[in-house]
């Protein structure tokens, strides 16, 4: 019962309260991981031979991310649970068909660019820099056998 | 496609966003469906249909092209 609990939670098919709220905890988590990302820096004794200082930069940008979305989900998610009319209209958007077509369309449209662009920035960048280059050209592959598993898996279950 | 439901929704003296409450979709669908700038699903179009009480084939004309 609890297992089936947690799958609904996760996929999406619990009720919109419930999920909310879960969605609450998963926003502490994720800002109690941006405050984690911000401490590595103190942890980066000899031993690790300065690893977390080469990526410090990447490390503090996770973590302002992590932490101002987590806050801003908590606060809109607080909103939604107090006012009962804003929820029911937050449940009719995110059920909205057009809306959620829009979001479709606008992924793959945005799937589409990255790819191509990517491909050429990678072309660009070979002659400067090989690991960049190498980089942003195995991204692209992967984006595209992740594409081929999910089409395959669709064509099957649809 | 082209369509009736403003046609039908303005006769029956409703506003686009009590026929968004009662098909459960938000108002700018309903915007864009009688701007004829979106295809409904058919599932929609069966929700359409039913409120207004009218079979699909009478709300939404479809034409070849």
């Amino acid at each position: 019962m609890k297992r089936n609990k947690v799958i609904k939670l996760l996929t999406g098919r619990a009720e919109l309260r419930e999920q909310l709220i879960f969605k609450n905890r998963v926003c502490v988590v994720l800002i109690v991981m941006g405050i984690f990302f911000y401490m590595l820096k103190f942890f980066d004794a000899a031993e690790f031979n300065g690893l977390i200082g080469k990526g410090e930069y990447i490390y503090n940008g996770a973590a302002s991310c992590f932490i101002i979305i987590g806050i801003v989900r908590i606060l809109r998610n607080f909103r939604l649970l107090k006012n009962e009319d804003l929820l029911k209209r937050y449940e009719i958007a995110i059920n909205d068909e057009r809306n959620i077509n829009i979001q479709k369309c606008a992924l793959s449209n945005a799937v589409i660019a990255y790819t191509w662009l990517g491909f050429l920035a990678g072309l660009a960048a070979a002659p400067f820099n090989e690991a960049v280059a190498c980089t942003i050209l195995y991204s692209i592959c992967s984006l595209l056998i992740i594409y081929m598993m999910f089409s395959f898996i669709f064509n099957k279950t649809m | 496609m082209k369509t009736k439901i403003q046609e039908l929704r303005k006769e029956r003296g409703l506003s686009q966003e009590t026929l968004a409450g009662e098909l459960g979709v938000t108002r700018q669908t309903v915007i864009s469906l009688e701007k004829e700038k979106y295809v409904a699903s058919l599932e929609l179009a069966f929700k359409i249909s039913k409120f207004f009480g009218k079979s699909i084939e009478e709300v939404f004309i479809y034409e070849e092209e």
